[in-house]
């Protein structure tokens, strides 16, 4: 029998599991607990759930003046920024007031007024100034959702832990829709994950073979949740501040996992022009895939693939 | 009927049970239950009722349902109370209004089920079984120990029953959830809190009337203290011998002992309407194996209801709210299929990744249910037929009379630490030497 090292603990409103395949040792449980600990600081750094993270604070005041937050936040919004603009504004983590106007409101449906309120929110209005390390919004409709990004973050600095540590195979789960494939399978030449079918958990749908990459899935109309009068909370199109329409999910794999984050909710809103913008723009993406379900059937469209 | 299906229900529920180390080494009351024997012979239980009120109503009700209980005769002070009793019975009971008269005439009564107010528990039970009866009586069992040793005392030596009246040695959702903490679910248990919060007077409206006319002035000076005994030191230690006692006899059971040393706080901080007894109590109980219960009630506020708490450096459970936790997160299925892979030496896919929701709010942690049905009794109906049971079989349950015992001593002695201001230790001549 091979031996692995496992671990699990709740992070980021849901749970983190790593894979390592080496007997336990006192090494790996340290390297375990920095790893909780590390996910633990992004955690309370980022939530929009703990009033005294650096985004509730900032989501709070930052329409009033402008608001310091931790340098390695402020850093991480600077990616964002970049990102922002790399994908001609498709990733846009500061349209939280388009989604609380969805969730608590009876939208009538009215086009024009969804892009009305996602022209007074949204990246373009959040400022950052990196000589003060404080961020400032332009309309109090603006806000940020770490949502999109916090998972890729985390996950990221999880590998760098296990790296830095000399672990070259493992494998990193945040929920599932976050993964991190360090090396490879202890019998195989990769880490082969599968995306599920979502009518059927244990079907496979696409299976992509990780190595040393970050896999990255993001869903539309999946979000059944009690959720005011709109009872789902879906993704949302920055620019027209619509819904993104039908029962889909998109997969990206390439080798940060902050970029996987970032491309898969990208991927996910942007319509067949701002695709080839999006591939050509990002040429370090392994592979992207969109799962169509229709009819509880699943159908599957590739838009890039540099893995054979 | 509903009520019948209970035991069949309890059967399937159980079954999961009928092997378990638990049920063999303890919980005697369901050996035969498990075992699915017992209980089916011909001849019926000839049963008398003592006080039949509100909780005594309800067992009457029940045991109406039960095939092998014949309530052949009810008992009770207060004449309302009786006449119901007997209307309820088609009057096929004979009704008395002193137990001792009961007892004396009734031929071939197997056993009482007593549900008085507290103060009367010891004296009808001895008088009982010293005439050679089965009992059952409600918790809790005596106003002072030394009147709950007395009763355990001559159940030794009457060779009688004596249950106490402790329903959630019944109730399934317990029975699996001492099934998991003994299988070590939730690790060494490390400390227990249980609470019992209701925001109401406690009062019952007291009907016009001269209680002289059927109960001793001596006792009961006017209606209100006959019908709001709870509220009164001369009848009851209210919170702790009302409500606590359910609880602490759950912590005892799960930590396997009785509390060795209480401390308390209790006053009368909102219903100052005459009452004496606290409307908040506030307890510390320890353990010998270093394990502390916290215990409070309180009457003015309603907010955090009803719940035990119990927790062990793997996971917590909430045993009202049947829930479960555990301190790691379950694994995924598709990353067991990878550790069950790797051990094995398999390469093959695995279902391991999707789009999860993006979490609205924060992730609210449910836990997983203790039981994965839901049944109606909360025990009450199954520790009747528990009761007929063992009046039928001879057995004798003495561990389920030890738990009664304890969940009495510890919450008289709450009361005694709360009254005199003092760290109480538990008396060693408390200590039963013979269960
Ligand atoms: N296990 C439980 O969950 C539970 C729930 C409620 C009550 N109880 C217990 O049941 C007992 C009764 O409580 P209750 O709420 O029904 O009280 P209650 O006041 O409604 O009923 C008590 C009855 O006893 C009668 N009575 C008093 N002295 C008597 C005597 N000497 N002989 C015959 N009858 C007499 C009264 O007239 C009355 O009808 C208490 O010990 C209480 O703790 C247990």
């Amino acid at each position: 029998m091979s031996e692995l090292f496992y671990r699990s603990f709740y992070g980021m409103g849901t749970r983190f599991e790593m894979v390592i395949p080496e007997a336990g040792s006192k090494k790996l449980e340290h390297l375990a607990q920095n790893i909780e600990q590390e996910v633990l600081w992004w955690q309370h750094r980022l939530s929009r759930f703990e009033a005294e993270s650096d985004i509730s604070r900032l989501n709070r005041e930052g329409a009033l003046h402008p608001v310091e937050i931790d340098q390695k936040v402020f850093s991480a919004l600077q990616e964002c920024d970049c990102h922002y603009h790399d994908t001609g504004g498709l990733f846009d983590p500061a349209i939280l007031t388009v989604q609380t106007f969805w969730k608590d409101t009876q939208w009538t449906g009215d086009p024009e007024e969804a892009e009305e309120r996602a022209a007074h929110s949204g990246w373009k209005k959040v400022h950052l100034d990196p000589q003060h390390f404080t961020v400032r919004f332009e309309t109090p409709e603006t806000g940020i959702d770490p949502g999109a990004f916090g998972k890729g973050l985390a996950l990221r600095e999880a590998g760098k832990i296990l790296r830095e540590a000399g672990i070259t195979d493992a494998l990193l789960s945040f929920g599932g829709s976050s993964i991190l494939g360090l090396g490879r399978h202890p019998h195989g030449p990769h880490w082969p994950a599968g995306i599920t079918n979502i009518f059927q958990p244990h079907l496979n749908v696409h299976v992509f073979p990780l190595r040393d990459a970050a896999l990255s899935s993001s869903g539309a109309s999946l979000q059944r949740q009690p959720a005011g009068p709109n009872h789902y909370l879906p993704v949302f199109h920055p620019r027209t501040g619509l819904p993104v329409q039908g029962w889909r999910t998109v997969s990206v794999t390439t080798a940060d996992p902050m970029e996987a984050e970032v491309l898969s909710t990208a991927f996910l809103v942007a319509n067949g022009e701002e695709r080839n913008f999006l591939t050509e723009k990002y040429g370090n993406i392994l592979q992207a895939i969109e799962i169509i379900y229709k009819k509880q059937k699943a159908n599957i469209r590739t838009f890039v693939s540099h893995i054979s | 009927m509903e009520k019948q299906e209970t035991r069949r229900d309890f059967l399937k529920k159980t079954a999961i049970m009928a092997g378990s180390t638990l049920l063999a080494t303890q919980l005697s009351w369901l050996r035969g239950y498990a075992a699915g024997t017992g209980g089916e012979s011909d001849k019926k239980v000839r049963i008398g009722i003592i006080g039949i009120g509100s909780r005594g109503h309800l067992h009457l009700l029940h045991l109406l349902t039960i095939p092998q209980a014949d309530i052949v005769a009810v008992c009770d002070i207060y004449p309302p109370h009786l006449e119901r009793a007997k209307r309820m019975t088609e009057n096929k009971a004979k009704g008395f209004t002193d137990y001792r008269k009961m007892l004396d005439q009734v031929k071939d009564l197997d056993a009482v089920l007593i549900a008085t107010p507290l103060h009367t528990h010891a004296t009808i039970t001895i008088d009982a079984l010293l005439a050679g009866k089965q009992v059952f009586c409600e918790k809790s069992m005596a106003k002072v120990p030394e009147d709950a040793l007395k009763m355990v005392q001559t159940a030794l030596q009457t060779g009688n029953l004596l249950q106490i009246g402790h329903q959630r040695m019944f109730n399934p959702k317990y029975l699996r959830a001492f099934e998991l903490i003994k299988a070590g679910q939730l690790g060494n248990i490390t400390q227990i809190r249980a609470y019992w919060h209701r925001n109401s007077n406690w009062r019952r409206p007291v009907p016009p009337g001269n209680v002289a006319d059927f109960a001793d002035p001596q006792m009961y000076p006017d209606m209100e203290h006959f019908i709001n005994w709870r509220l009164y030191r001369a009848y009851s230690r209210g919170l702790m011998t009302e409500l606590a006692s359910h609880q602490l006899q759950v912590a005892n059971y799960i930590l396997g002992s009785y509390p060795t040393e209480i401390m308390g706080a209790g006053s009368i901080n909102y219903w100052k309407d005459g009452r004496e007894v606290y409307d908040n109590v506030n307890l510390v109980y320890a353990y010998p194996d270093g394990t502390q219960v916290i215990y409070d009630s309180m009457a003015s506020n309603k907010h955090y209801g009803l719940e035990e708490q119990i927790m062990g450096p793997k996971g917590t459970m909430e045993l009202e709210a049947g829930r479960m936790w555990s301190e790691t997160p379950p694994s995924a299925p598709g990353i067991l299929q990878l550790i069950n892979n790797i051990e094995h030496g398999i390469f093959d896919d695995l279902p391991l990744g999707g789009a999860s929701w993006i979490p609205d709010k924060p992730v609210e942690d449910k836990g997983l249910p203790i039981l994965d049905e839901k049944l109606n009794d909360d025990g009450t109906h199954l520790e009747l037929e528990g009761f007929v049971h063992a009046v039928q079989t001879g057995e004798k349950y003495r561990d389920l009379l030890a738990q009664g015992y304890y969940a009495t001593i510890a919450s008289l002695l709450g009361w005694e630490s709360m009254v005199t201001n003092k760290v109480v230790t538990m008396p060693e001549e408390l200590v039963l030497k013979n269960i």
